[in-house]
């Protein structure tokens, strides 16, 4: 069958066949309405258009730069909105940037302020712990009655006032 | 006075593309409307073989030129070689894509890029002509491998696109035998171009018929 086929494509004398004579009418009729589907219909239009290509229809052309053009300001919305957007962003940043770097910075202003106060109570010796002997010049005597204790708690609330005055940095 | 018609003309189009690059649509458009239909025409109709194809073709290149201008680097030959080079580009995506037997295939476009950029002329015209020229020589080479009897009917009815009585008459038959030459032609065309997809490039220009 296909050497018969083979044949016919290069002897163009050769008898036709029932089947040559179908698709030769296939052919005929594919060439008359292009919508009716045919290789050999498609590549004989191929070789007029390329042999004399046709113009291009003015309304379709216009549709197709139109179409073209519609995309282009498209894109350059998007991209607007883009930038819309990061500057949204960076706004956004910048403001919670601000913010933080201002906490940071009352937060710091505040522990200098503090810190002269900590450096004095650092540089100001407390008073320390001590003997309660050198408030007592004349001897214990148990058996009457004496103002010991009120004067051991007069010198601690002293030194206690002594103390806090330092931590505050009053003194 | 010639070239400083053509030098006023370029520094036109140079003005028209840095708008176009700004995002002028006029400008684009303006571009497009000079340049495109030549395009079609001479480049991707002929490679494409059909006007569905070529007009997607032609879409998918202006989308391309309004996504990519901002690129175009500007070379004093104007915007045309460009636009044939983006336009070529798309024709070969198309053909390797292409499930059908055409004149061009993928290699031969690939190699029309290859040389698209020193070798496409400045002048329009002369671009057009070369595609033109290029393309009907195409053709004569894809006929001038089957039987000349065959490519007879093919010029005469295809070609030339005259009627097929008056064609069956010319080559003194029925028309329903021409019917059958005329079949037997485009197969025997379709052969030739699946065995020997580029015509053009082929040294050997007898038919097999020819030998036999």
């Amino acid at each position: 069958m296909n050497s018969r086929r083979d044949n016919s494509l290069l002897d163009p004398d050769a008898p036709a066949s029932e089947e040559e004579i179908a698709a030769a009418e296939e052919l005929r009729l594919a060439l008359a309405d292009p919508s009716r589907k045919s290789e050999e219909a498609d590549l004989a239009r191929a070789l007029s258009l390329a042999n004399e290509p046709r113009e291009i229809p003015q309304s379709v052309h216009d549709a197709l730069v139109a179409k073209s053009l519609e995309k282009m300001a498209a894109k350059r919305a998007s991209r607007a909105e883009g930038r819309g957007r990061v500057i949204r962003v960076a706004f956004g940043a910048a403001t919670a940037f601000a913010i933080a770097a201002s906490l940071f910075l009352f937060i710091r202003f505040n522990s200098q302020t503090s810190q002269p106060a900590e450096a004095a109570v650092a540089q100001i010796p407390l008073v320390q712990v001590h003997s309660t002997a050198p408030l007592f010049h004349e001897p214990f005597n148990a058996a009457t009655a004496s103002a010991r204790i009120d004067r051991i708690a007069m010198a601690r609330s002293d030194d206690l006032r002594e103390n806090m005055y330092a931590q505050w940095g009053v003194k | 006075m010639l070239r400083g018609v053509e030098e006023a003309e370029l520094e036109a189009e140079r003005t028209l593309v840095v708008a176009a690059q700004a995002g002028d649509r006029a400008a684009t458009g303006e571009l497009l409307t000079k340049y495109g239909p030549r395009i079609y025409r001479s480049v991707l109709l002929p490679r494409l073989g059909s006007e569905a194809a070529a007009q997607d073709a032609l879409s998918e290149t202006y989308a391309k030129v309004v996504e990519r201008i901002a690129q175009f680097k500007w070379q004093n030959v104007g915007f045309a070689p460009w636009l044939r080079t983006v336009a070529l580009r798309v024709a070969l995506d198309h053909l390797r894509a292409k499930k059908r037997v055409l004149l061009w295939d993928a290699d031969d476009v690939e190699r029309e890029i290859d040389e698209a950029n020193s070798a496409t002329p400045i002048d329009q015209t002369l671009s057009d002509h070369r595609d033109r020229a290029s393309a009907k020589s195409k053709v004569e080479a894809a006929l001038e491998k089957i039987n000349p009897r065959y490519a007879r009917a093919i010029r005469l009815r295809v070609l030339e696109e005259r009627d097929r009585e008056d064609v069956a008459k010319t080559m003194e038959c029925t028309p329903a035998t021409f019917d059958v030459l005329l079949h037997r032609a485009m197969a025997a065309l379709k052969k030739s171009l699946t065995a020997d997809p580029s015509p053009s490039d082929s040294n050997t220009t007898k038919s097999e018929a020819e030998d036999t």
